[in-house]
């Protein structure tokens, strides 16, 4: 397992290498090392014993964030241009099922994106995060993000728990 | 004119728009998470339709994957900056201060 995590960030590094120097032959004598470099750095900040995300799902998941991006920024667009502003900002705290921090760190750029919601970090278990509508915003939808996220990880996924989470005030 | 010459400034504008709605937010929104709902998603989104009107104008594979990349890391970048920020608007808040 780590053999591999490591095989394939020297090949990701490499790619990267290759579409920043459109695979000039020139430039390859400085990518060698440079790739060397940039993969040791990776292990060193992020050793290949942690927990890494599986390509299939990401390919699969990226699409479906890119589109959920997309209906949050018209979201956000929408209202800023709306005379009346309606937003009823307020926080949520989500009661996360699992304590892998990775896990967790994902998700919480995860519900940035989402249309509505904004994440600011885990406390005492449940991930903290504000919402542009208190009052038009339902807790499941992030329960099931939480799932894709454990399942791109490749992580035990709890069943549902349908409890929502415990709503705060602005 | 070809298809791409009409494509690449209706992104450009569509891209400038969304980053008009995430600075528009920016002043009209009155605390620090608002604004960084305005300025991290708007914004995200506007940079993907500028992206994309450059990646189709250089008509090339090569530049689209170097801009999907330029792309790709200003979005991670932005996540965990607007996560950490409002983490910290947050504990701002709660001692009851104004930094």
């Amino acid at each position: 397992m780590q053999v591999h995590s490591s095989v394939a960030r020297l090949v990701t590094f490499s790619l990267f290498w290759l579409a920043l120097t459109g695979g000039v032959t020139d430039a390859l004598y400085h990518g060698a090392p440079a790739v060397l470099l940039a993969t040791w750095v990776s292990l060193v900040l992020y050793p290949a014993t942690q927990p890494g995300i599986r390509l299939g799902w990401a390919v699969l998941y990226v699409p479906h964030l890119l589109l959920r991006g997309f209906w949050g920024g018209l979201d956000v667009a929408r209202r800023v241009l709306d005379p009346r502003l309606p937003v009823r900002p307020g926080w949520f705290r989500i009661p996360l099922s699992t304590n892998i921090v990775e896990v967790n760190a994902v998700l919480g750029g995860v519900v940035s994106v989402l249309p509505g919601s904004f994440a600011a970090g885990v406390r005492g278990g449940a991930l903290e995060v504000h919402v542009l509508d208190i009052d038009d915003f339902d807790t499941r939808s992030l329960e099931a993000e939480e799932r894709r996220v454990l399942r791109l990880f490749g992580a035990p996924v709890a069943a549902p728990r349908h409890t929502g989470g415990h709503r705060g005030h602005n | 004119m070809t298809l791409t010459d009409y494509l690449v400034p209706a992104l450009l504008y569509v891209g400038v728009f969304f980053y008009a709605a995430g600075s528009l937010g920016l002043l009209r929104f009155q605390d620090a998470e608002l604004r960084l709902h305005a300025l991290t998603k708007a914004d995200n989104v506007g940079l993907g339709f500028v992206a994309l009107a450059a990646a189709l104008h250089w008509g090339s594979v090569a530049a689209a994957v170097k801009i999907a990349a330029v792309w790709l890391f200003a979005l991670m970048a932005a996540g965990a900056t607007a996560q950490l920020m409002a983490r910290r608007a947050k504990t701002s808040a709660e001692r009851g201060s104004d930094e």
